[in-house]
């Protein structure tokens, strides 16, 4: 099945500057880069059950921008029990960029906000691969919300979903679709 | 003991620092100058490290180490 869109998770923390980051990425994704292409979820939204917030999940591939290693994006979809089509680890593109996300919450300063710009090219650069690319497919799921209940702290999320670093910052689970524009070589192999 | 890097994100920028061997996290945080009690979360290789791990956990050559300023709201970890 092609992809009509890509849903994007940001990081919905409170206590870190990159939790600004990766809401900032979101926005200039949907309202700039990739306006028609891209559905911002909300985890409160998708915790409460929303119908149309679980349909996105459902209906569309997830990239989760992950701003530190909590991991509370990836946490999310392995507690819901389902993989996200990638994510993005924020720490990593700071250490390969030098883009802080600065000291300002409220308003982000120069470098949290190119930082901002990064992460959202780097995520439009995947979502233009996978709708652009045949070999791309994305196949609907059900989340599981029965007798859900927390993350268990002890868990490697990382383990569960099965990550394999594909560039980057960006990880794909292993037995999710090869991600076009990025694993381009292995791809066409 | 095999010397070796160990990779610290701070701040913003990645610097390299040359252990001999294995050093707790509270000694590479001493040597960074990183007071425990700092409002930082620390975490190695993309897990997190419990304040209370902070003494037995043990960073290794080409471990890389994150370190972020905690602000208000959320757990310090």
């Amino acid at each position: 099945m092609s992809v009509e869109k890509v849903a994007i998770y940001s990081c919905g923390g409170i206590g870190l500057h990159v939790s600004c980051v990766t809401r900032l990425a979101g926005y200039l994704l949907e309202e700039e880069l990739l306006e028609s292409d891209v559905e911002i979820l909300d985890m409160h939204r998708l915790i409460r059950g929303m119908p149309d917030e679980i349909e996105i999940v459902e209906r569309y591939p997830t990239i989760i921008l992950d701003g530190c290693a909590h991991q509370c994006g990836s946490n999310l979809f392995w507690l819901l029990k389902v993989k996200p089509a990638c994510r993005i680890y924020i720490p990593e593109i700071i250490a390969e960029t030098g883009l802080y996300p600065g000291r300002e919450r409220k308003v982000l300063e120069e470098s949290g906000q190119r930082l901002a710009k990064e992460v959202a090219q780097r995520a439009e650069t995947i979502i233009k691969g996978m709708k652009e690319s045949s070999a791309y497919h994305f196949h609907p799921k059900k989340i599981q919300t029965r007798d859900l209940t927390l993350c268990d702290y002890g868990v490697d999320v990382e383990k569960v979903l099965g990550y394999l670093k594909v560039a980057p910052g960006v990880y794909r689970p292993k037995d999710m679709n090869q991600l076009p524009r990025l694993e381009e070589r292995e791809t066409q192999a | 003991m095999t010397a070796g890097f160990v990779e610290v994100l701070f701040e913003g920028s990645l610097r390299r620092f040359e252990i001999k061997g294995p050093i707790s996290l509270k000694d590479l945080l001493e040597d960074l100058h990183i007071k425990e009690s700092s409002p930082y979360w620390f975490a190695c290789n993309r897990k997190m490290i419990l304040r209370t791990e902070i003494d037995q956990k043990m960073i290794e050559p080409g471990d890389r180490v994150e370190i972020f300023r905690i602000l208000s709201g959320g757990s310090e970890g």
